[in-house]
């Protein structure tokens, strides 16, 4: 009976006030933490045994693929840095503040995932090499989702499409600001705060626009699968996520290095004349689904 | 029966229970890890109903604060389910000694089942899902577990002597 006390306690302080069993928290991930590499043995073996058979010329094949890929990469980059230097003596010109930029640290999908309902996924990575709480996670190709609880030598990081995951968004091709709502579904998020008006297209682009500070701006993050207009007003936009969640990979943590994320000022009046009913109502959810995140 | 049987014991007690804890942290595809039963608490369930005045709702209360851990859940929650289904066990293992091998895993079943209540009933004030049928399927992997389960834990209690 005493333990049942115990656990309905920890239960209720947990989701009362989840910060102070951040003790109890962290002795039992050491606890857990070799437990946890022994299970990961098995399918690491498999890996290294595909990689160590897989033969010569597959090796020379991908080699080259890679060098490719990586010659026009860095083409682009190289146009990218002049843009990006072009773009901060403007807006030195004009006054505004601007980030610094992002440095970025490796880390691997660990996917141990033991509650399909919750779109959560854990990395090797924990306290020890800096990693907190509210801490953007990229891949490849997007944004994943944020850092939401930390051990020492882990991570669990809340994907976008999490039920409980609102992201600040901004369609690339207008400018248009809205929040995307994660749907539980790992491919799917919801667009749900735009009026009817809203010029919105099937394969827009959706890039985070870097309110509520949580996320750096300007990363894609979706495309618009979906729009659907029912004569009652309400609006149905579906987005697809363009990060790979679903596949055990290498995911990016990323610091800001100027922490002071603002919202450009000259950037503003320009939008508000386009689009003013939108922008209001829709940049508020934003903001309060950032603070319940914190709390969380 | 000396002291130091009774010692050894405990250590082998733990390795099972530490396998299971392996089982159930295995990194299967989303599908399959739908499917997987909690083996821990069924370990535990055996554990309990052979030596309940060694493996009891102590044990649970650790157990299932390590796989609160690994789990980003609310801390506690394999930890009550646990503490409640031993709770049970120590009142009934006499009678789940006796009672037939689909008898037996049928209560393990249900057992399990309460376990998925709390954690739908979890998710429901953490995440406003209400989950679907398929959520409730995997405490009937059972079936296909215990009948072999059961006698390989009751071999190597009686190979190792723990009592």
């Amino acid at each position: 009976m005493l333990g049942v006390a115990i656990a309905i306690t920890l239960m209720v302080v947990d989701h009362r006030r989840h910060d102070s069993l951040q003790q109890l928290r962290d002795t039992v991930a050491i606890v857990n933490y070799p437990i946890q590499l022994a299970a990961e043995t098995p399918g690491d073996f498999i890996k290294w045994t595909s990689e160590s058979i897989s033969n010569y010329n597959h090796l020379l094949d991908e080699n080259r693929r890679l060098n490719k890929e990586n010659l026009l990469l860095q083409g682009g980059m190289q146009r990218f840095k002049a843009l990006e230097e072009e773009n901060q003596l403007l807006r030195d010109q004009l006054g505004a503040s601007l980030r610094v930029g992002e440095r970025v640290t490796l880390a691997e999908m660990t996917k141990v995932d033991l509650s399909p309902y919750r779109q959560q996924i854990w990395i090797n990575r924990g306290s020890n090499a800096g990693v907190f709480t509210g801490q953007a996670v990229i891949d490849a190709h997007a944004i994943m989702g944020q850092v939401i609880e930390v051990t020492p030598f882990r991570s669990a990081i809340l994907l976008i499409t999490d039920t409980l995951h609102s992201i600040p968004v901004q369609v690339l091709r207008t400018g248009l600001r809205t929040v995307a709502k994660g749907t539980g579904r790992i491919n799917n998020l919801e667009l749900p705060y735009l009026p009817r008006s809203a010029d919105v297209r099937v394969g827009d682009l959706l890039v985070s626009s870097g309110l509520g500070g949580r996320y750096p701006s300007d990363y894609p993050v979706a495309r618009i699968t979906s729009v659907g207009r029912d004569p009652n007003g309400a609006t149905t936009i579906a987005a697809a996520p363009l990060a790979r969640l679903a596949v055990d990979e290498q995911v990016m943590l990323v610091w800001s290095l100027d922490e002071k994320l603002q919202a450009v000022p000259v950037d503003e009046p320009a939008e508000e004349s386009a689009d003013e009913p939108v922008n209001e109502p829709a940049d508020e959810p934003a903001d309060e689904a950032e603070q319940g995140e914190s709390e969380e | 029966m000396s002291v130091h049987v009774q010692q050894r014991g405990y250590y082998l007690i733990i390795l099972t229970l530490v396998i299971a804890l392996i089982f159930n942290y295995l990194p299967l595809s989303e599908q399959a890890s739908r499917l997987r039963p909690d083996v821990l608490l069924i370990v535990l369930i055996y554990w309990a109903m052979a030596l309940p005045n060694r493996v009891g709702m102590l044990t649970g209360l650790f157990a299932g604060l390590l796989m609160d851990g690994a789990t980003s859940n609310l801390m506690g929650q394999h930890a009550f389910v646990y503490v409640i289904s031993l709770w049970v066990i120590s009142i009934y293992h006499k009678r789940l000694r006796v009672i037939s091998r689909w008898n037996q895993t049928l209560s393990v079943i249900l057992l399990l089942l309460f376990g998925k209540l709390v954690d739908a009933f979890v998710l429901g004030v953490t995440h406003a899902v209400i989950p679907d049928l398929k959520f409730w399927a995997s405490p009937f992997i059972t079936v296909f577990i215990w009948p072999w389960l059961f006698p390989f834990l009751r071999n190597f209690r009686q190979s190792f002597r723990i009592s």
